[in-house]
């Protein structure tokens, strides 16, 4: 029996049958309920300073606060407050939250290892800054400010899910220690010190249980290695600096590569994913298959490639490239785009003369107010194998002659046999 | 579904005793008899769980020496509530995510039923929620009081639920910078 402690007060107080006479004799039935369950009403304070600030009701409340396993610091909190606060406090912390508005380095390195000592369960630092809101509206991220101070992570030892969205600060991964719990981390707006070894950290001799790893918007990180045989899912997106990927994860299931090496100064990927298990893969990235190197992947069921331009100048070369690699893929996941303007643009969907067989077409389709009918005419013929198809239109119109309204986004989902459904769709057309 | 109260019907249904019955009666510590659907029971009480699955449960009615007649009746009726409600998206995905509060915040059933309860009616049902182990019902009702003390001041606390402060004022002096943190953000 959970929670039973406080059966014998239950029956105590039980005598009493008749409602609202206690309130006006004055009775404090709050205080009197055990501290597991003044735990779970402190919990829905929501911060740790409102918890905290019980205290002051009553001897009963002076260490309730403290026997939280939950703490939250929002925003509004002064982050030299959260030290003393992780300080002052006593249980195990299986969650911990803290939010700030453009902290430097300095207030997050005054708390981060009291929390470390403390957590046993999962960490969400979110930094909100200026940059890191820029980088997200698709703005070049900014320099790091020189001399700037960076943040050295302790190791987690006991977390077992960490998110860190530090805003562009500088950090430092542990170059020792085992995360040994660990099992999602997740990394954004995070500039890495050039000597940083990240794949190192997240690599299953120093982090055996990770399942899930994220990093997004990451700069400083030129080569990157991750050997983990507990890895499930594995997304790296806007890696700005990224020039070699190294992934040994034969349990991986998922990976995203999003916007990494285009952004690189030499704008080569240079790849080697060995992956057995994979069974989808979202590429889209500057891909080479020169120098990506894709091991077996016999499980493999989706592929996602880059965006495909519909007119435009740069060639579609990572979008085509990928497609090359596979002849049979259960499920394909395309994105056509007309950029708004597509006057004096070559017309480049005939460089797409072949697909992989496919059972099952997820396009999508940003087609900015232009007529599509052509283009899907050519995907669809050649995926004449298809048995399901998906369609995603989204966009905003530029011009009258839309063929759907404004910012509609419309979903099909339909089982059709192909031939027969080409022409029915093409008279929709 | 309609609560018995202790009248000759539950009597009635309890002489059927076939041991494949849907429902399990309910004794309070007044001796009314409450009856409530079996799945709904075993689900959101782990110690009703654990007698139905015992075999520790009475056909002529389950002593619950500790629970009061009103108490139980509000837990019978919000187990059959909640067997009948369909549970939203939020309740239904288990998984914690990252950013988000990793409890659940009630459905507005939920904020209804325990609304309409007295002071004295909310604090019974949270100790017969804690006595049964009903998670789902201690969340509901926890949640109700915190929802009292927020944007209250430690006065208007302590004046809510007869709190008596039992500090001497040096005691308090200390406490208040000893948690500056706590109340320097205000």
């Amino acid at each position: 029996m959970e929670r039973s402690d406080g059966g014998g007060e239950i029956s105590a107080m039980r005598s009493r049958i008749s409602s609202d006479s206690s309130t006006a004799a004055g009775e404090d039935r709050l205080s009197a309920l055990p501290d597991d369950i003044l735990v779970l009403v402190l919990m829905r304070l929501h911060t740790a300073a409102a918890a905290a600030q019980t205290s002051v009701l009553s001897r009963r409340w002076r260490r309730l606060w403290a026997l939280l396993p939950e703490l939250r610091f929002p925003s509004s909190s002064d982050p030299r407050h959260i030290a003393s606060a992780l300080l002052a406090h006593q249980a195990p912390l299986a969650f911990l939250d803290v939010a700030t508005e453009d902290a430097a380095a300095e207030s997050v390195a005054a708390w981060v290892p009291a929390a470390t000592r403390r957590l046993s369960g999962s960490l969400v630092f979110t930094n909100r800054t200026p940059a890191a809101n820029a980088a997200d509206e698709g703005d070049a991220p900014c320099e790091r400010k020189r001399g700037a101070a960076f943040i050295d992570l302790p190791c987690f030892g006991n977390a077992t899910a960490v998110s860190l969205d530090v805003g562009y600060l500088g950090v430092v991964a542990p170059l020792a220690g085992v995360f040994a719990r660990l099992t999602k981390l997740r990394l954004a707006h995070v500039h890495f010190h050039s000597s940083c070894a990240l794949g190192d950290a997240v690599s299953s001799r120093r982090c055996p249980s990770l399942e899930k790893l994220t990093v997004r918007y990451a700069m400083g990180v030129t080569d990157l290695a991750v050997r983990s045989s507990s890895l499930r899912r594995m997304k790296l997106e806007n890696m700005d600096s990224l020039e070699k990927l190294t992934v040994v994860t034969p349990a991986l299931k998922h990976l995203t590569v999003l916007t990494c090496f285009y952004r690189g100064r030499r704008r080569r990927p240079v790849a080697d994913i060995e992956a057995r298990q994979l069974k989808v893969l979202r590429w889209g990235d500057l891909f080479d298959r020169s120098s990506v190197k894709l091991g077996k992947m016999k499980h493999l069921q989706s592929v996602c490639p880059d965006v495909f331009l519909v007119y435009g100048y740069p060639p579609n070369d990572p979008c085509l490239a990928l497609l090359r690699c596979f002849k049979i893929i259960h499920e394909l996941c395309l994105t056509l785009v007309y950029l708004p303007d597509i006057n004096d643009r070559p017309y480049l969907l005939e460089d797409m003369k072949m697909l992989p067989g496919v059972t099952s077409l997820h396009l999508g389709l940003t087609s900015n107010g232009h007529a599509f009918g052509t283009c899907l005419f050519h995907i669809l013929k050649l995926c004449s194998g298809t048995r399901k198809l998906a369609l995603e239109i989204s966009g905003k119109s530029l011009e009258e002659q839309t063929t759907c309204p404004a910012d509609c986004i419309c979903d099909e989902h339909q089982n059709w046999k192909t031939e027969e459904l080409l022409l029915n769709h093409l008279q929709e057309v | 579904m309609e609560v018995d109260k202790g009248k000759g019907e539950a009597e009635e249904t309890r002489k059927v005793a076939e041991a494949d019955r849907d429902t399990v009666t309910l004794k309070s510590s007044d001796g009314k008899l409450f009856e409530v659907s079996k799945e709904a029971a075993a689900r959101l009480s782990t110690v009703l769980a654990g007698m139905i699955a015992g075999g520790s449960i009475d056909d002529n009615g389950t002593d619950l020496k500790q629970i009061g007649s009103e108490a139980l009746e509000n837990v019978v009726d919000y187990c059959n509530k909640h067997a009948n409600s369909i549970p939203s998206a939020a309740l239904i995905s288990s998984s914690i995510s990252f950013n988000t509060a990793p409890f659940k915040e009630p459905e507005e059933w939920e904020r209804k039923f325990v609304d309409r309860l007295s002071h004295d009616a909310l604090f019974d049902l949270v100790e017969a929620a804690n006595f049964l182990g009903m998670e789902r019902l201690l969340d509901v009702t926890c949640h109700k009081i915190s929802e009292m003390m927020k944007g209250k001041s430690p006065d208007q606390i302590r004046e809510v639920f007869n709190i008596k402060n039992d500090y001497t004022k040096e005691e308090l002096e200390e406490i208040r910078q000893e948690l500056a943190w706590a109340f320097y953000d205000d």
